[in-house]
């Protein structure tokens, strides 16, 4: 690159200017953010599909009408974050449809969180505060992303996931004032989610050449540890303080630094489900695709309303 | 199919009176669908009193660049700072130099 326009990215980027989608960008700064970008949008499809499963059987209208819109914002967060990943696409060849159809097939990422099976109410619960309270850490910090068009998309995001936040809440805070068999069915989901929830921010970074140039160009501006001690900080006393015990013999808070001390949590499975080894990854997956294939036919209505008779 | 689809840009006005503002942009088969999706997707919450859809390719922009548009500024008479000097020259007529009275 000695046509200079590298480098006057770079100085725009150092000094606090944003990127629009008609801009030029290095392709490499598209490529990773169209990655950050695509899996993100990945992960609010499939992370609709847990909460999905517990639409006839929530307890009650009330919830029901919560779980409800929940999982219909959260298609509509996949729906608005594909069309940004699609504009930052066009340049590869890679229409929204082959983006859908590397998930089906396995070829494409999404958050670990959602390869987990969610078998009772409690993880619904769990689900929705602390899942999205950790997707609202990332969320939170990719606000100040420098690729303008997803920080835009993220502020409606983010608002939305707020209100998710307080419904999970609600769903735990009632579970925890209830009966024995209700807080025993708490402290089991909590049970189940700590150490993928530990996971959800990713392993710490590798200082690798790649990492360096994530930040530096600013596509992300706080490191997985970061977040994961931002999330500990408001959650772990949060969890403790409703009487409930968090699986980490090793967590302890250091009153010096403030961040918490975390037992290992187990890369390996980490990186098992993130490459497709999760629990429920498969029957989610397939579950997309015969959603996929069996609505195929209002796609098709509606890219072209006037054959649909 | 979907290579038919045209992408539409999304503008919301919050409340009446005020001007309309980007709120995303999606993809639709026609002006109408759009609306419809529009509605789905930015409209759950009561955000908007109206909403208007435009295809992407009807916008166009002028070159930008670093600086704000507009002319320099030390072409002051097309903003108020130009007429500072008002204030003073009220004064020569007992005026109590409250600029925004001259």
């Amino acid at each position: 690159m000695s046509d200079g326009r590298l480098e006057a990215f770079e100085a725009r980027i150092a000094r606090g200017d944003l990127v629009e989608a008609d801009d030029w960008m290095p392709e490499e700064y598209r490529r990773q953010c169209f990655r950050l970008i695509v899996t993100h949008a990945n992960s609010e499809l499939m992370g609709a599909l847990p909460e999905r499963e517990w639409i006839p059987r929530a307890p009650g209208l009330k919830r029901k009408l919560s779980v409800l819109s929940k999982v219909q914002d959260e298609i509509g967060h996949a729906q608005m974050i594909y069309r940004v990943a699609e504009d930052l696409a066009r340049p590869f060849g890679i229409s929204r449809e082959q983006m859908l159809d590397d998930l089906i097939e396995g070829k494409a990422k999404f958050h670990n969180v959602f390869s987990y099976p969610a078998p009772t109410w409690a993880d619904v619960g769990v689900i929705a505060w602390l899942v999205d309270g950790a997707a609202l850490e990332t969320q939170g910090a990719l606000l100040r992303t420098s690729y303008a068009p997803y920080a835009r998309i993220l502020r409606r995001i983010c608002a939305e996931e707020a209100i998710h936040l307080k419904h999970g809440e609600d769903i735990v805070l009632t579970l925890a004032s209830g009966t024995r068999a209700q807080r025993a069915m708490l402290q089991d989901a909590i049970q189940r989610w700590w150490q993928p929830l530990l996971h959800f921010f990713g392993p710490p970074d590798e200082l690798s050449p790649n990492s360096e140039r994530t930040f530096r160009w600013r596509i992300r501006t706080r490191t997985n540890e970061q977040l994961r001690q931002s999330f500990l900080r408001k959650y772990a006393p949060k969890v403790l303080s409703l009487g409930m015990e968090i699986p980490d013999p090793e967590l302890r808070l250091d009153p010096e630094t403030g961040d918490w001390h975390y037992g290992d949590p187990d890369w390996n499975e980490f990186w098992r489900v993130v490459k497709g080894g999760g629990a429920r990854t498969e029957a989610r997956l397939e579950l997309r695709r015969m959603t996929r294939e069996q609505q195929g036919w209002v796609l098709a209505a509606m890219a072209d309303p006037t054959s649909a008779a | 199919m979907a290579d038919d689809l045209t992408v539409f840009e999304v503008f919301g006005r919050e409340r009446k009176g005020e001007p309309h503002r980007h709120a995303g942009s999606l993809r639709a088969a026609d002006a109408q669908m759009a609306v419809v999706l529009a509605q789905e997707l930015f409209c759950r919450r009561k955000e908007y009193v109206q909403i208007w859809v435009v295809p992407r390719t009807a916008i166009h922009w002028a070159p930008d660049g670093d600086a704000p548009l507009g002319p320099e500024p030390q072409r002051v008479y097309r903003i108020g700072e130009g007429y500072r000097g008002t204030v003073e020259k009220w004064k020569r007529f007992g005026g109590d130099g409250d600029a925004s009275r001259g």
